[in-house]
C-alpha cells in the first residue's frame, strides 16, 4: 500500500512537471507570436500609411488635370459643363418588343427634346430582371 | 598533576573538542548556503533564454504624430510618411573633409562648406539634415561611416500639393529630440486646430474639412487664369455654402507650397505667397457693398425696391462732392441704384437711415469684429474703420469705402442675406454652423435676392451670366489706398460677389482680383474683370456642386414703377 501511494504520487508528479514544461514552452512561443504579430501589425501599418499618402498623391487634381491634358488625343477628356446634364428619358433604349407594361416613353421624350439625339452605341436596357441585353439601338 | 588540575584539563578539553565541533557546522553550512546559492543560480540561468531588447518588437504599435486632415469627399489633404533625419557625432567620424563631399553630393540642398563646418564641430552631436529620402538614407548607409545616425521622424506631407495652401498652412518641427520631435501647426488650420490634431485621444480619427478638393482644384485653376489674363498682382476666391456656412473652396493668390520650407521673401508683404488675401487682408471692398445698404434701407422700412430716388444732383458734405459715373440719369428706383451702381443712390438711402441705425446694422452683420473661421490667421484680420464713425464716415461706408473688410467677412454678409437674413458664421470644419440671429427679415431677404439678380441679367455683371443658374450679385471696383493717403487713380481692386441660384440660394461666390487690366479693352472695372471670372468659374463647379441647371421660364422683365416720391434727405 505505501509502495502504491509512493507510485501514484510520484507519476503523478511526472504528468504534471510535463504538463507544465508544455504549457511553459507553450507560453513562451505564443509570446514569440504575440510580438512578431504585432511588428508585422506596425508595419502593415506603416505600409497603409505609405499608400494612402501615395493615393492621395496619385488622385491629386493637379496630377489629374496634367494626365488629361496628357492624354487628350485619345481620351478627349473636358470639364463637366452645365449643357451635359440631360433626361434619362432622352436615352434610347433597345427595342420595345418585350411586355408592353414596361416601356419606356422614349419616342414621345425623344419628340419632347429632339436637340438631344439618340445615342447611336449598344446600351443596356435597366430593370430587365435579371438579364441585362445589349443590343443595337433602332438608331 | 593533582584531581584538581587534572579536571580542570579534563574540562577545557572537552570545552575545546565542543567548539571545534560547532566550527564544523559552521563550515558546512557556509559551504552548504554557497553550493545551493550556485546550484540556484546556474540553474536559472541554464532554464533563462537569452533576450535581447527589440525596438521593432517591443509591442507598442507606433501611433501617429498628428492627427490627418481630410476633405469633405474624405481625400487626404494633409498625412504623414514615415522619415528620417540625419545627425552625427564628429568625435567618430573618419576624415571630415571627405566625408563632408561625400555628403553634399548625396544631399544637394545643404552646402558643402556648411556640412564641413558641422563635421569638425567640437561637438558629440549635430543635426546635418532632417528629413531625408528613403534614398538619401540608403546611400548614407552605404558611406558606412561610424558617426553618422539616423533618426526615425513622422514628416508631414501635403499630397496635393498646393491646393488649399492658405487652407492648410504648415508645420514646423518644435522640441527636437534623438527619439521624438513635436509637429507643431505653423499656420492655417493646422495652427488652430492644433490642440485637436495633437491630441492623442483623437489621433486616428481624421479631422474632416469642409473643402471639397475638385471645387477647391478648379477654383484655383479659374483664378489662376484669370489672374494670368488680366495681368492681376493677386487673386481671391470664396465659394460657401449658404445655410451653414461651410466653406467649399478658398483660394488666395500668389499661393506657395506647404511641403516645402519657407523661403525668405524680400517683395511687398501685401504679397506675401503665405499672406491669405481671402482672410488674412482687409481691404476697402467698394460697390460690393451697396446690397448692403440697400438692405438696411429696406429693413428699416424707408425704402422698397421700386422706391425712385433723385440720382441726379450730387451729393455734397463740406467740401466733398460725390457723384456716379457713367451718364446721369435723374430718377432711379432702388433696384436700378443697386443695378447700376449708383453712388449717390446709396448715400441717400445711408442718408434716410442716419448714421446711428446704419452703424448699428453694419455691426449686425460682424463688419466690426474677426469673422472666428477656424484659421489662425482670420484672429489677426480685424476690420479697419475709423475711430469717430462720423456722417461722412456712413456716406463713404454706404458704397464701400473708408471701410476695410476681409473678402471672407463680405462672402459672410452675402450669406447672410441670402440665408433668409439669418446670421452666417463661416467655417472651414464640415458640418459647419449653425445659423445665428435674425439680422433681416426673410421678406427683405427674398427682396433683396431679387435685386441682386437683376444685377446679372440686367446690368454690371451680364457677363457673369451662366443660364439655369440663376446668380446674382454685386460688381465692386475699389480704387486702392495709398499708403501715405488718398487714392490711386490706375489701380483698382475688382470684386464679384454673388449668389446662386437667387431663387432657392445655396452658394454664396466671391472673386476679387487685384490690379487687373482687361487686355482687350485697356480696363479695369469689376465688370470687365471679376466678372467674366466668376462666369467661367460658376460655369465649371456647378456641375462638381451637383446642381444641374434650371430650366426656368422666362422670368417676366422688371418693371420700373413711376411717379413714386424720392424725398429721402432727411
Amino acid at each position: 500500500m505505501k509502495y502504491f501511494t509512493l507510485l501514484i504520487s510520484v507519476s503523478a508528479l511526472f504528468v504534471v512537471v510535463v504538463w507544465a514544461y508544455n504549457v511553459n514552452y507553450e507560453t513562451r512561443q505564443t509570446f514569440d507570436r504575440l510580438s512578431t504579430l504585432r511588428a508585422e501589425i506596425a508595419a502593415e501599418g506603416e505600409a497603409l500609411q505609405v499608400l494612402r499618402v501615395e493615393w492621395a498623391w496619385l488622385n491629386s487634381p493637379a496630377r489629374l488635370r496634367e494626365l488629361v491634358r496628357a492624354y487628350e488625343g485619345e481620351l478627349h477628356l473636358t470639364h463637366l459643363r452645365a449643357d451635359h446634364f440631360s433626361y434619362a428619358g432622352s436615352v434610347p433604349f433597345p427595342p420595345l418588343e418585350l411586355n408592353p407594361e414596361e416601356l419606356w416613353p422614349i419616342p414621345e421624350a425623344h419628340q419632347n427634346r429632339p436637340e438631344i439625339p439618340l445615342l447611336p452605341f449598344p446600351v443596356p436596357r435597366p430593370n430587365s430582371g435579371g438579364s441585362l441585353q445589349i443590343q443595337w439601338s433602332e438608331q | 598533576m593533582t584531581d584538581l588540575v587534572r579536571g580542570a584539563v579534563m574540562k577545557s578539553k572537552a570545552g575545546q573538542r565542543q567548539r571545534a565541533q560547532w566550527r564544523v557546522v559552521l563550515v558546512m553550512l557556509a559551504f552548504a548556503v554557497a553550493y545551493v546559492a550556485a546550484g540556484a543560480r546556474m540553474g536559472m540561468l541554464a532554464l533563462a533564454e537569452p533576450e535581447e531588447p527589440q525596438l521593432v518588437r517591443g509591442g507598442q504599435l507606433p501611433d501617429p504624430v498628428r492627427g490627418e486632415i481630410l476633405d469633405r469627399r474624405g481625400n487626404l489633404l494633409a498625412g504623414n510618411l514615415p522619415g528620417w533625419s540625419l545627425y552625427a557625432d564628429p568625435r567618430f567620424i573618419i576624415e571630415p573633409r571627405e566625408t563632408a563631399a561625400k555628403l553634399a553630393a548625396i544631399l544637394p540642398d545643404v552646402p558643402r562648406e556648411r556640412i564641413e563646418k558641422l563635421l569638425t564641430r567640437e561637438s558629440s552631436f549635430v543635426w546635418i539634415k532632417r528629413p531625408i529620402t528613403p534614398r538619401q538614407r540608403q546611400a548614407v548607409l552605404e558611406l558606412g561611416n561610424p558617426g553618422l545616425a539616423f533618426a526615425a521622424r513622422e514628416v508631414r506631407v501635403y499630397p496635393s500639393g498646393r491646393l488649399a495652401a492658405h487652407v492648410l498652412g504648415g508645420v514646423r518641427t518644435a522640441h527636437e529630440g534623438v527619439t521624438f520631435a513635436e509637429l507643431v501647426g505653423s499656420a492655417g488650420v493646422e495652427h488652430h486646430q492644433n490642440d485637436r490634431l495633437s491630441d492623442p485621444s483623437s489621433l486616428a480619427e481624421p479631422l474632416a474639412l469642409s473643402i471639397d478638393s475638385a471645387v477647391q482644384a478648379t477654383v484655383e485653376d479659374v483664378l489662376g487664369t484669370a489672374v494670368g489674363y488680366f495681368g492681376a498682382k493677386g487673386g481671391a476666391a470664396i465659394l460657401m455654402k449658404v445655410q451653414t456656412g461651410e466653406i467649399v473652396a478658398l483660394a488666395s493668390l500668389p499661393d506657395f507650397n506647404p511641403n516645402q520650407p519657407r523661403r525668405p521673401y524680400n517683395g511687398e508683404p501685401a504679397y506675401h505667397p503665405r499672406f491669405s488675401r481671402a482672410v488674412q487682408g482687409v481691404y476697402e471692398l467698394g460697390s460690393t457693398f451697396k446690397p448692403i445698404t440697400a438692405a438696411l434701407a429696406i429693413e428699416a422700412g424707408i425704402v422698397e425696391p421700386e422706391t425712385m430716388i433723385d440720382t441726379k444732383t450730387p451729393v455734397t458734405y463740406g467740401r466733398h462732392r460725390f457723384v456716379d459715373h457713367g451718364r446721369v440719369r435723374p430718377m432711379q428706383s432702388v433696384t436700378e441704384v443697386v443695378m447700376r451702381s449708383s453712388n449717390i443712390g446709396t448715400i441717400r438711402m445711408a442718408q434716410g437711415l442716419g448714421t446711428q441705425r446704419f452703424r448699428e446694422g453694419l455691426k449686425r452683420f460682424g463688419f466690426f469684429v474677426p469673422t472666428g473661421v477656424e484659421l489662425a490667421e482670420a484672429r489677426t484680420a480685424r476690420p479697419r474703420y475709423p475711430r469717430d464713425w462720423t456722417d461722412l464716415t456712413t456716406i463713404t461706408a454706404s458704397f464701400g469705402h473708408g471701410i476695410s473688410i476681409s473678402p471672407l467677412h463680405l462672402a459672410s454678409a452675402y450669406a447672410t442675406l441670402a440665408n433668409r437674413g439669418r446670421l452666417t458664421r463661416p467655417s472651414l470644419i464640415k458640418g459647419g454652423t449653425a445659423p445665428g440671429e435674425q439680422v433681416i427679415s426673410p421678406r427683405t431677404s427674398a427682396q433683396m435676392m431679387r435685386v441682386l439678380r437683376e444685377v446679372v441679367a440686367r446690368g454690371t455683371a451680364r457677363r457673369a451670366d451662366v443660364p439655369g443658374y440663376e446668380l446674382g450679385g454685386k460688381t465692386g471696383t475699389a480704387e486702392k489706398t495709398r499708403p501715405e493717403g488718398g487714392y490711386y487713380d490706375d489701380r483698382v481692386l475688382s470684386t464679384f460677389a454673388g449668389v446662386f441660384p437667387t431663387s432657392r440660394p445655396e452658394y454664396v461666390i466671391l472673386v476679387s482680383l487685384d490690379e487687373p487690366t482687361d487686355p482687350d479693352s485697356g480696363k479695369r472695372e469689376a465688370s470687365r474683370t471679376a466678372v467674366p471670372t466668376t462666369g467661367e468659374m460658376l460655369r465649371r463647379i456647378a456641375p462638381l456642386l451637383g446642381l444641374r441647371p434650371q430650366d426656368a421660364p422666362e422670368q417676366p422683365g422688371y418693371t420700373v414703377p413711376v411717379g413714386l416720391p424720392a424725398d429721402l434727405d432727411g
